[in-house]
């Protein structure tokens, strides 16, 4: 213990000493440290952490898989007649309900607001097993009576009532309805678990499914449902079991929806919760794993030169009779004092960058709220401290051990052969870091690419000069589709008359907002292919000038005139990809499609236009297929389908066309609806511009971070051909002097030098390039556009890479062509 | 004030009134002070004096590797103390040959690969004629055998003498040898001075720097240097012996 002792202070002895050198590597390990560290709190509390229910592990969420067809959230929802029923036959299960996450205009005491909210079975609270933090959850008497009771979240209850301590028993408005406030959760209760920081949602109602649900909406899955298996139940039993519930289900299925294929779908909660941002988790992992091994293979570069400097006195130490073990365990120390001080640093540094970088997180990512330094992220940190120093310490302890000590003896420390054994190895470390480098610089330019790709994919429309606002109508006041119609009527003049106006419309479902709804549909004269039970589009009601107001080309036809309404012959608006799949090289004007399936539809509607396709989710979303109708004939088109109280138009987006300034005209569009009714709340008021931008964020933070971690690492690896090219350079200052002497110019020894440097970056690049061959299918999942081997960005990306060794090779060149023969000559 | 005097008027190397100061801190040194030197075409001089009296400044002067702080010096008729280090390197090159006291031979480079490097640095010399060069010269020191060895791989003496092959093949004008048995023992100390012997009876005009007074008497011509300056062989003693009773 006393020589450990002994050693360690010889060790802080030498590292104060040398104040510059100890700084660097503590510092290019606490950056490499600090950054895994970060990153791999984002792994921690979105992919490992335990969701933050009791016995985590026992919840599983459950879907439906439709087969043959494409719908949003396929595998993950079910239909609201299925839940009674799963609820009935899921005997593995000790709990299981469904939910649906909505929206409410939440007004009373609090300013109108438009809130996330979510529909919950009555046993959802019970599944997952958390307490209220007051009053208590909903009973099953609650939920199948529709009882207006509510339960606040934390943060709600927080923010909008300020912790009032009396709220339960209190009355609120939730769309003008007033509902009782029967409990509020705990702090850090959040269910569903909503990717991104905006979703939150604020309170719960009970699920208390419609009679319509129950029995029209069979073919509608928007449900998802969340259960608790049985002690001793596996997740394998629990899916066998779902499997004979849908057996019961289907035999429960109208006559419309026989053709279908369906199974059930199983998964862990923990895992249908993180599936989505588990490849970009990884992929953020494994670039800054790749950082920290550079910045180790510099430490250990480092520490090598030192090892070299040093040769002398390890040959005395030898020469005195220290063992092998003696020696390890001094290198290893004074390794372990440099990583462990910069790991230290390293956790400061990432406890720092959680905070400040936690806002910038993609809204995809879901648990941001649990990404923190939990003990086990501080402890993953020290871990990797530890594990540096000694990764670190093991080439200048090959260096120290294979000590010539009869040469270091004799010629004071400065064994050509032996440096030059040594820096070799040296030199191997730098070769893997260019390597590693080019790899993330390639994976930057991928990455770059998609990004630039996504930016010059044409939308369809014109997002320029275009202000968006949402808004839901509340039932409770506009329960009939008289009074819809007159509040969108009036929105529309309104707005209209506003000076700059160039047209306005309004859209159920707006481009880029993320949202969608997909439909049964049917053409007229098309000839389904076997498998494929019904056709599912996207259907969009619009009303006004919506396509003059996006500025979507026109193709044929025309677009819907004021005479479109509800009494009017059925008109209906195709896109082009949709027109070419039923009607390919055909002119689709004057065909005519059904809403619902061949066996159960609503009335024949005419096609009077085709129009541009747009993009309706990010621009590096696939195209989908679209059909648009007015809002007054929607419900008159669905024909038995409809239901009695179906109204049209209460949740709708507007889109203005301005000839000023987008962001000017925010404010007019807040009082036109103030002035039509001061209770409701308007969402999303913004331009065109922002919401395309925040469709582009996942894609722009994945390049930003990939590009920026390339980056630094090409920095290190510039670091280490600098030192390496450095040391070289410094190891032969004599043969450079006898160069010299034997009349070598400057410009020839400048070129000896840059050569050396090259050398190095095109061995690096070659097994980078390969590396980089190698591993970009991994990242194919995030390119757009971009083929994984494009050999335009490869061969930048390498001679991007070659560039920056020569350059990094430049000072020690210029310094190595500033050489005196004379004096190295004499300092021999 | 001493003056070497030239015994031949083909004058090779013509010094006059040669200065260099060293400038430490707030410290000159001067390390010669008005040497006069003129060493003609196929002479052999040897350059003697105690330790720090000046004779390797003056011979990495007389090498342009360093410059002088003053004086007039000229080789082959062209005064060259004040050429840019290109115009320095260009004629080290060609017209001077360096034999060292510690070989420095590259440790990297094999024995060909060493006595080919000089010439690497001429333009327009094709590889044939290098290879002829390198090979005449080697066979000339006898070292042929040895050309694929590294000077790790060679004794003392060898590596002396791939040294001397070295500064033969780029066929200089002189050649300036540093105590070139200092790091020999006395048997290969003596052929190397053998060697030199043979190089000038071959018509090899050589400049050795040596404080061991055997080798120096082996040259034609000796100048003695005593801080700095030129002095005569009685001077010399005398300013030596007055130094030992000094220090005593």
């Amino acid at each position: 213990m006393q020589s450990v002792w002994n050693d360690l202070r010889y060790a802080l002895r030498q590292l104060r000493k040398s104040p510059g050198f100890a700084l660097t590597a503590i510092l290019t390990l606490a950056f490499g440290i600090g950054a895994t560290t970060a990153i791999f709190s984002v792994v921690d509390g979105v992919l490992l952490r335990p969701l933050p229910f009791p016995h985590a592990s026992q919840l599983f969420a459950l879907g439906d898989t439709l087969h043959g067809v494409t719908i949003a959230g396929n595998g993950q929802t079910v239909a609201p007649p299925e839940i009674p029923v799963y609820e009935r036959t899921m005997k593995t299960a000790s709990s299981l309900g469904g939910y649906i996450t909505t929206g409410f205009e939440l007004s009373g005491k609090v300013a109108p607001d438009a809130i996330n909210a979510a529909r919950m079975g009555a046993s959802v609270f019970p599944t997952l097993g958390v307490q209220p933090l007051m009053g208590r959850t909903f009973t099953q008497k609650e939920d199948d009576q529709r009882a207006p009771v509510t339960v606040l979240s934390y943060a709600t209850w927080k923010s909008r009532f300020h912790g009032d301590p009396n709220i339960v028993g209190k009355t609120i408005l939730l769309d003008r309805r007033p509902y009782v406030v029967i409990g509020v959760m705990p702090r850090g209760f959040e269910f569903p678990l909503q990717p991104g920081q905006l979703n939150r949602t604020e309170l719960w109602v009970p699920l208390s499914l419609t009679e319509d649900e129950l029995t029209k909406q069979a073919g509608s899955w928007n449900f998802p449902m969340v259960g608790r298996r049985k002690p001793g139940v596996s997740l394998a039993q629990v899916q066998a079991n779902a499997n004979q519930a849908v057996g019961t289900i289907e035999r429960g299925w109208p006559a419309f929806m026989s053709g279908l294929q369906m199974t059930a779908s199983v998964r862990s909660l923990q895992d249908a919760t993180t599936a989505s941002a588990r490849p970009l988790v990884r992929i953020l992992f494994l670039s800054v794993f790749v950082v920290l091994l550079i910045a180790c293979a510099n430490l250990a570069g480092l520490l090598l030169v030192r090892a070299i400097r040093r040769q002398r006195e390890t040959a005395v130490r030898l020469a005195l009779g220290v063992s092998s073990r003696a020696l390890v365990r001094q290198t290893v120390l004074e390794s372990l004092v440099l990583s462990v001080s910069g790991g230290l640093l390293g956790v400061a540094l990432a406890a720092l960058l959680i905070r400040v970088s936690i806002h910038y997180l993609p809204e995809t990512l879901p648990r941001i709220q649990d990404i923190r330094m939990h003990p086990a992220v501080v402890g993953f940190g020290l871990l990797l401290a530890i594990g540096t120093g000694v990764i670190c310490a093991l080439a200048p302890a090959f260096a120290a051990l294979h000590t010539d000590m009869n040469a270091a003896l004799k010629q004071g420390g400065r064994s050509g052969s032996a440096g030059g054994s040594h820096a070799r190895l040296r030199s191997a470390l730098v070769v893997a870091e260019i390597a590693i480098a080019l790899v993330l610089v390639v994976l930057s330019g991928l990455l770059l690419r998609s990004f630039q790709k996504m930016r010059n994919v044409s939308l369809g429309f014109n997002p320029q000069h275009v202000v968006l606002a949402s808004y839901s109508l509340p039932m409770h006041q506009y329960g009939t589709q008289t009074s819809v119609d007159a509040f969108n009527h009036e929105l529309l003049r309104r707005i209209q008359a506003l000076p700059g106006v160039r047209s306005v419309g309004l859209a159920s479902w707006l481009p880029m907002s993320g949202s969608s709804n997909h439909t049964g549909f049917v053409a007229e004269g098309y000839t389904q292919p076997k498998g494929v039970p019904t056709n599912v589009e996207e259907a969009i009601q619009v009303e006004g000038a919506y396509f003059h107001a996006m500025d979507i080309p026109l193709l044929r036809g025309r677009t819907f005139i004021g005479s479109d309404d509800g009494q009017a012959p059925l008109v209906v608006i195709v896109n082009r990809k949709l027109a070419e799949h039923y009607w390919p090289h055909q002119n689709p004007i004057g065909k005519h499609i059904h809403i619902g399936s061949n066996q159960y539809s609503g009335l024949p509607i005419t096609v009077v236009g085709e129009v541009a396709d747009i993009k309706t989710d990010a621009p590096d979303a696939e195209t989908s297929e679209q059909f648009y109708q007015p809002v007054d004939q929607w419900v008159p088109s669905l024909g038995k389908l409809a239901a009695a109280d179906d109204i049209s138009g209460n949740g709708m987006s507007l889109v203005v066309r301005t000839a000023q300034s987008p962001a000017a005209m925010e404010s007019a569009i807040h009082a036109v609806f103030h002035s039509l009714d001061p209770q409701l709340a308007v969402t999303q008021v913004e331009t065109m511009q922002t919401a395309i931008s925040d469709t582009e964020a996942p894609r722009r933070f994945n390049t930003a971070i990939i590009s920026a971690f390339g980056i630094i690492a090409a920095l290190l690896a510039m670091l280490g051909i600098y030192s390496v090219i450095a040391f070289t350079v410094a190891m032969r200052t004599q043969e450079i002097a006898i160069r010299m002497a034997l009349g070598a110019s400057r410009t020839g020894i400048r070129r000896l030098v840059l050569a050396s440097g090259a050398r190095l970056a095109v061995a690096g690049c070659a097994i980078g390039l390969t590396a980089a061959l190698l591993v970009s299918r991994l990242f194919s999942s995030l390119l757009f556009q971009v083929n994984a081997f494009d050999p335009l960005i490869l061969m930048l990306g390498t001679v991007a890479v070659l560039l920056l060794a020569i350059a990094a090779s430049a000072p020690t060149a210029q310094r190595a062509a500033s050489i005196e023969p004379v004096r190295a000559l004499h300092d021999e | 004030m001493a003056t070497a005097v030239p015994t031949q008027d083909d004058a090779l190397i013509r010094i006059e009134a040669l200065t260099k100061v060293f400038y430490t801190d707030e410290i000159e040194t001067h390390a010669l002070s008005g040497i006069h030197m003129t060493i003609a075409r196929g002479e052999y001089v040897a350059i003697s004096g105690p330790s720090g009296c000046g004779k390797s400044t003056l011979l990495s002067i007389l090498g342009l590797l360093d410059t002088p702080s003053g004086g007039v010096y000229q080789l082959n008729d062209r005064p060259v103390e004040n050429l840019n280090f290109a115009e320095r390197s260009r004629i080290r090159n060609q017209e001077i040959g360096f034999i060292f006291q510690s070989f420095n031979l590259i440790g990297d480079l094999t024995v060909y690969e060493n006595v080919e490097l000089p010439l690497t640095y001429r333009s327009g010399m094709s590889a044939v004629e290098r290879k002829r060069r390198v090979d005449e010269s080697l066979a000339r020191v006898g070292m042929a055998h040895r050309l694929r060895h590294y000077p790790a791989q060679l004794s003392g003496g060898q590596q002396q003498r791939v040294a001397v092959a070295r500064a033969l093949a780029g066929s200089p004008s002189i050649l300036l040898a540093d105590e070139p048995t200092g790091n020999l023992d006395s048997r290969n100390g003596e052929a190397v001075m053998q060697l030199l012997k043979e190089l000038h009876k071959d018509g090899a005009t050589i400049c050795m720097v040596t404080h061991d007074p055997r080798f120096a008497k082996l040259a034609e011509r000796e100048i003695h240097l005593f801080d700095g300056q030129v002095v005569s062989e009685a001077d010399l003693r005398q300013k030596m012996a007055a130094e030992t009773e000094m220090l005593k």
